[in-house]
């Protein structure tokens, strides 16, 4: 077989495993490219939260994530300002129709306290983000279906839409997800009543090793005004075993 | 006395239970986008009306940059604090020259540096330096005194591994659901000088030396710690608002024999005569398996913190006659002061070891966190109303309910529970009993009821605040309001005031001579 036959099939198998990409993997994968809940990588971050009147808040953390026991765990760390520098936060995906469990660890107390499930689609320490928003995308992947795909930004991208569960701060999630990268371009979030909610999107990639991430993008809530943009200031490989990803090590600082 | 001293230092540290999940203002620093103009919820049709008639101000860039390449290098995080508080009693009770006076004004300083430094996954260090300086005046500035403190805080090494994770060094370490008021939550000694209503909780809790390793195991978190050099509360026996001997045992202890300029350096050994031996320190094991209820178990083996103080027979007469508001046997005082110059051995302190075994447990409620403590003691030491000690069994048992979610009210309830089995007919638990339960063998009950609470308003630049303690058979309560203008990121200024409401031999009308006003500031680094 030549070569140009070879890269033919090559690309040609590419395509129909792409053509397979279920709703609930394409979710999976995309979930794995949002800065808040990064694989294997070690990010810091910095949160700009943006009030209606203008006014401006820094927070600055650093966040990963590993699935432990086939769920996935999300850890954030916070380093500025000084009012919460030293808290952190470890997200782990609850089961089907569960929220997600959410424990914080308060330097002050040297305790770790729990976030009540009905609050966590509130916003996630004074952010346009909700602790909702960490270890998922507000949805159940097998919940999601496939739409037709379109262009975000001159990007193709996957189409999804599903709808928050009990614990869910939304009513339903659209998702565009790039289909090269898998990160997620654009999310659209509406309320319980179908009203417009908040709006995600991606405004700058940035390849790491093999991987393509969202370096810059922001979170705007439609119905307040506010908007909080998240920018990834530094991007490590992580060597954090299973043991760093629990409530007893939230302490670790 | 000294337990009761210690339900009240824990009323503090409850209070302040949930303040900290509250961030404070954020730092401002701009990073916004140009011109998103979202429109109002009520003409929000679709999420594209949100743009109409304008293009995205940020459009995302399809082209894919690269990250720089990681360097490694440690992280370093200093922190602090300073602060102050000045304050002013409503009443002059004692007047000038009094034995034993009150204080009527008061400035207290505190200061905390530290620096927390990363190196990699598996190793951190903290160290922290600490700082306070205290001065005080009675009526019409007599007996003005104070001093200035230096100590180390939180000192540890960090070694973190997927086995276990060990810490060693100056450390605090938490026990028991509800904080302060878990009678397993004992390793720690406590700053009892601290303000109960209006000082900072954590400030109040002292580090001490400890190895401590914890980890988990089959779904069970453990841990286990060992602090080897016995460190006791800190505290004042008299001539402060908050002494263990407050201002009414006056005539008793003649205290302007001594001079104000060593008055406070007596107080950390006054009562004392013997310590535990090197090494002979505290042990703690821990057990807990976190869901959606977690619940845990632990054994603490401790050398308690306050000395167990066994006074001389005339001195105990004295004092309780004192108590009961009987007139100063004026031949027995001297008599008493004789002895004393005569270097007569009128008290012994000592600090006995004890186990407290405890269960607890912790859920979800709602928009709060329930938490549970159950504990027993098979000894424990109070004093009796001739000043004499009394080992007992006890248990203990608290259930807290507080804020689990991110509304701004902060908010926390607990009730707090002792039951003293085995009380003599003619014995009386002074402060936790009322002189009328003494007529019958018993089982002792303390009920104790404290709640915090704190609205913010007007964009969080400022907050209403509210700590207080009921206590429900002999009716004493206390109370701390308190306004702080929080307008500037890490700075703090407040206005409070401190209540303290009972009759004279209950849990907090003991102390019904500092009712003071206060203004205070803090500044976090």
């Amino acid at each position: 077989m030549s070569f140009r036959a070879t890269l033919t099939l090559a690309l040609l198998t590419a395509t129909l495993a792409r053509a397979d990409e279920s709703a609930a993997d394409i979710s999976k994968k995309s979930r794995e490219r949002g800065a808040l809940n990064l694989v294997g990588l070690v990010a810091e971050l910095k949160l700009t939260t943006t009030g209606s009147d203008g006014k401006a808040k820094d927070q600055v953390l650093t966040t990963t994530s590993k699935t432990v026991g086939g769920r996935s765990h999300a850890l954030a760390r916070f380093s500025a300002p000084v009012g919460v520098a030293g808290v952190a936060v470890l997200t782990v995906e609850g089961d089907k129709g569960q929220g997600d469990d959410v424990s914080l660890y308060l330097p002050k107390l040297k305790r770790v306290r729990k976030v009540a499930k009905s609050d966590r689609g509130k916003a996630f320490m004074d952010t346009d983000f909700a602790y909702a928003d960490i270890a998922s995308n507000g949805t159940r992947d097998d919940d999601l279906k496939k739409l037709a795909d379109e262009k975000v930004e001159g990007r193709d991208c996957y189409v999804l839409e599903g709808t928050g569960d009990e614990s869910s701060p939304y009513g339903t999630v659209r998702l565009s997800v790039d289909k090269q990268t898998f990160v997620p371009m654009k999310v659209e979030y509406a309320d319980k009543s179908g009203k417009p909610f908040k709006r995600y999107r991606t405004l700058k990639l940035k390849s790491f090793k093999d991987r393509v991430l969202a370096a810059e993008s922001v979170m705007e809530n439609l119905q307040s005004g506010s908007k909080t943009q998240m920018s990834v200031l530094k991007l490590e490989d992580s060597t954090l075993g299973d043991d760093a990803f629990t409530e007893q090590a939230l302490e670790r600082g | 006395m000294s337990v009761t001293r210690g339900l009240v230092a824990a009323v503090v540290a409850l209070a302040g239970l949930t303040r900290a999940q509250q961030p404070d203002p954020l730092d401002g620093g701009a990073r916004g986008l140009e011109a998103f103009e979202p429109a109002p919820a009520s003409t929000i049709d679709s999420f594209e009306s949100a743009d109409a008639g304008s293009a995205p101000a940020v459009v995302p860039a399809p082209v894919v940059e690269a990250f720089a390449p990681p360097v490694f290098q440690p992280s370093v995080r200093v922190y602090g604090f300073v602060g102050g508080a000045s304050s002013v009693d409503t009443r002059f009770d004692s007047p000038r020259g009094a034995p034993m006076g009150e204080n009527v004004a008061e400035l207290r300083v505190r200061t905390l540096v530290g620096v927390d430094v990363k190196l990699g996954d598996h190793l951190r260090l903290v160290v922290e330096g600490r700082a306070q300086a205290r001065l005080a005046t009675q009526r019409d500035f007599d007996r003005f005194k104070g001093f200035f403190e230096p100590t180390l805080g939180d000192a540890y090494l960090d070694v973190y591994t997927s086995a276990v994770d060990l810490r060693v060094g100056n450390q605090r370490l938490a026990l028991g659901a509800n904080v302060g008021l878990s009678a397993a939550d004992a390793l720690n000694p406590r700053d009892l000088r601290e303000s109960l209503l209006s000082g900072e909780p954590d400030d109040a809790i002292l580090p001490v030396f400890a190895i401590r390793a914890q980890g988990v195991w089959k779904g069970f978190s453990w841990l286990a710690a060992y602090a080897p050099f016995f460190t006791p509360d800190t505290y004042t026996v008299f001539g402060q608002d908050e002494a263990l001997l407050q201002p009414g045992l006056g005539p008793v202890f003649d205290t302007t024999r001594i001079d104000p300029s060593i008055e406070d350096h007596l107080q950390s050994v006054i009562l004392e005569t013997k310590r535990p031996l090197p090494f002979a320190g505290d042990l703690a094991l821990r057990l807990r398996r976190e869901g959606r209820v977690a619940v845990g178990a632990s054994w603490v083996w401790q050398n308690q913190k306050l000395p167990r103080v066994t006074i001389d027979g005339e001195l105990s007469r004295l004092l309780s006659a004192q108590a009961q508001g009987k007139p100063n046997d004026a031949a027995a005082a001297v008599s008493l002061l004789n002895r004393f110059q005569a270097n007569e051995t009128l008290a012994t302190g000592v600090y006995p070891r004890t186990h407290v075994f405890s269960a607890e447990a912790s859920a979800l409620l709602g928009p709060g966190q329930v938490d549970a403590d159950l504990s027993y003691s098979p000894r424990t030491t109070y004093v009796d109303a001739n000043f004499n000690p009394l080992d007992k069994a006890t248990v203990t048992w608290v259930l807290g309910y507080s804020v689990a979610n991110d509304s701004p009210v902060t908010w926390s309830v607990s009730y707090l529970g002792l039951a003293v089995p085995d009380v003599g007919a003619q014995q009386q638990l002074i402060l936790l009993e009322p002189a009328t339960a003494v007529g019958g063998a018993r089982t002792a009950f303390f009920h104790l009821f404290s709640g915090f609470v704190a609205v913010p308003f007007a964009d969080k630049k400022f907050e209403l605040s509210l700590r207080a303690a009921f206590e429900p058979v002999q009716r004493s309560f206390a109370a701390g309001p308190r306004f702080t203008w929080q307008g500037v990121g890490g700075l703090k200024v407040y206005a409070a005031a401190e209540f303290w409401v009972g009759q004279a031999w209950t849990p907090f009308g003991y102390f019904s001579r500092n009712d003071k006003v206060l203004v205070g500031v803090r500044y976090e680094l």
